[in-house]
């Protein structure tokens, strides 16, 4: 009883240490199948200024069927959409399932449900109305009240360093230089006066994605502070944007 | 600028900290149901821990009301999650009631500074509470939060934020422990990460600072913050207001520039 606990633990403790994604799937998986799930897919649901278009961004399960569940559109009937963003708290299929309006919708709760089958939703919201949802599965899980606070805790955590290893894999390296793609871009508009968090919106990542980049960029410059960084990659000519003349 | 409020400066923020305990009631006991907390007559919401050794930090606009605020305290003398909800801290993690540790709690904006408009008000309040417990050789801050703002917290609050145990329900949301570095480094890379220009923490001397309400001395200081002339622009205004005050000599005058010279240079230091 107590040794899932710990795990869960650890995991709160050294998820956002973890480099690749892989690793953060397979130690929260290991977490969450001690009490009985076995499917861990994280999906963005909703971004500040963006039409909602519900996309899977990472996890352990049947993605293929996950997307083509929300490509369908079945977030205009099924009610675990609408309690993602009315809720703060982690909440089962059955604690929603009594919302369903319409056969189509009650079908939807039949079909998830067969043998014994039970979700819990762990939303998670942003700063600024971005709402992404953990959805764990398994057979006969178990949810009473600690189990889901932690469960929610983990699930939290791996949403937010999962976003970020995702952000930081949309990278390459560029041939003329030793920087990466992303790097240089972030060099780049600091040599024109932008700020980190400016940065971060021109990217479309998260301000600590953009602080990493700005940080590796360092640590392979061998400063440790922005404006000597900025001058010494001026110096070695390697402050062209790679996105620009493509 | 964020204002630091000592047991020693506080007769300077009367107004401000009866405004604080209104706003208090406000978030806490009206808009997030805590039902257990105690509304004194005057419509505030107070605790046992609002004593001598809190330090409140506040940002107020330019009429001096309050945009956000936020409390702190050594832990060593009594804490929230110490003492209230100690489960939330793991048996492996280092004791709390060290003097290295301070509590903060009561985190929260006004109506106003709420979204995006109010997120400098916000992250100064963060970047304050850094500043003072660095200057108090602090270490660590601990709290609870709910859940609920743990993901933004991680990813947007400029703090480098640690879990310091298993969550656990209570009565109104889901509590978790948390711990925040204190470190040069820290308030190095939190400015970068939002744009904000450090030494944002100003503790009036009560003795020295100029008998104006406080906000009005933060507009001048911040004002001197913009350019270089900040000698001839202090040093004018002060004389402003000693004009509009009687009964200044020329003594306190030019000691209350002094102090003012000092806020506009100083990094922030403990009084």
């Amino acid at each position: 009883m107590g040794d899932r606990y710990a795990d869960a633990l650890d995991f709160m403790r050294g998820a956002r240490t973890l480099t690749r994604l892989s690793d953060l799937e397979a130690r929260f998986l290991g977490v969450v199948s001690q009490f009985g799930f076995d499917r861990t897919i994280c999906t963005l649901m909703a971004e500040p200024g963006k039409p909602i278009r519900p996309r899977l961004l990472f996890g352990v399960g049947d993605r293929a069927n996950r997307q083509r569940y929300l490509d369908a559109g079945n977030q205009r009937i099924d009610p675990t959409f609408r309690a993602v963003f009315g809720s703060t708290r982690a909440f089962t299929w059955s604690d929603v399932a009594g919302q369903a309006v319409g056969e189509e919708a009650r079908e939807l709760f039949v079909t998830a449900q067969r043998d014994g089958h039970e979700g819990l939703v762990v939303p998670v919201h942003g700063a600024y109305g971005e709402v992404t949802a953990v959805v764990l599965t398994g057979v006969g899980p178990q949810v009473d009240e600690q189990a889901r606070a932690v469960l929610q805790a983990c699930g939290v955590i791996y949403a937010v360093a999962g976003r970020q290893l995702l952000e930081l894999a949309d990278d390459a390296p560029i041939a003329a230089s030793r920087l990466t793609r992303r790097e240089t871009q972030v060099l780049v508009w600091l040599s024109r006066g932008k700020t980190v968090p400016e940065i971060a919106l021109i990217l479309d990542v998260s301000v600590g994605t953009a602080k990493t980049h700005l940080e590796r960029a360092k640590a392979k410059l061998g400063h440790q502070a922005t404006v000597p960084t900025v001058l010494e990659a001026a110096r070695r000519g390697w402050l062209v944007d790679p996105d620009e003349f493509a | 600028m964020i204002h630091v409020v000592t047991k020693a400066n506080r007769p300077l923020y009367a107004e401000q900290l009866h405004e604080m305990h209104q706003l208090r009631r406000v978030h806490f006991v009206e808009e997030r149901g805590w039902a257990a907390m105690t509304v004194r007559d005057d419509g505030g919401e107070y605790d046992a821990y609002d004593d001598e050794d809190m330090v409140y930090l506040l940002a107020l606009d330019s009429d001096g009301r309050i945009l956000a605020s936020m409390r702190m305290r050594p832990a060593l003398s009594g804490s929230v999650i110490g003492d209230i909800f100690p489960h939330l801290i793991a048996a492996d993690e280092a004791p709390i009631a060290a003097p290295d540790v301070w509590e903060i709690s009561r985190f929260f904006a006004a109506r106003a500074a709420r979204g995006r408009g109010g997120r400098i008000a916000r992250s100064e309040v963060r970047l304050a509470a850094l500043e003072v417990a660095r200057a108090l050789g602090v270490k660590r801050l601990v709290g609870m939060v709910d859940l609920e703002i743990l993901a933004p917290l991680m990813t947007d609050s400029g703090w480098r934020v640690r879990p310091l145990g298993l969550p656990a329900p209570y009565a109104e949301g889901i509590a978790q422990g948390i711990e925040v570095q204190v470190s040069r480094g820290a308030i190095v890379d939190m400015c970068e990460v939002l744009d904000l220009k450090p030494a944002v923490a100003l503790e009036l001397d009560p003795a020295r600072a100029p008998a104006l309400p406080p906000h009005q001395i933060e507009a001048i200081l911040s004002l001197a913050r913009i350019d270089g002339l900040q000698t001839r622009i202090v040093v004018s205004l002060v004389r402003r207001i000693v004009a509009l005050q009687e009964d200044v000599d020329e003594e306190q005058l030019l000691s209350m520039i002094a102090y003012v010279e000092t806020l506009v240079g100083g990094l922030y230091t403990s009084a």
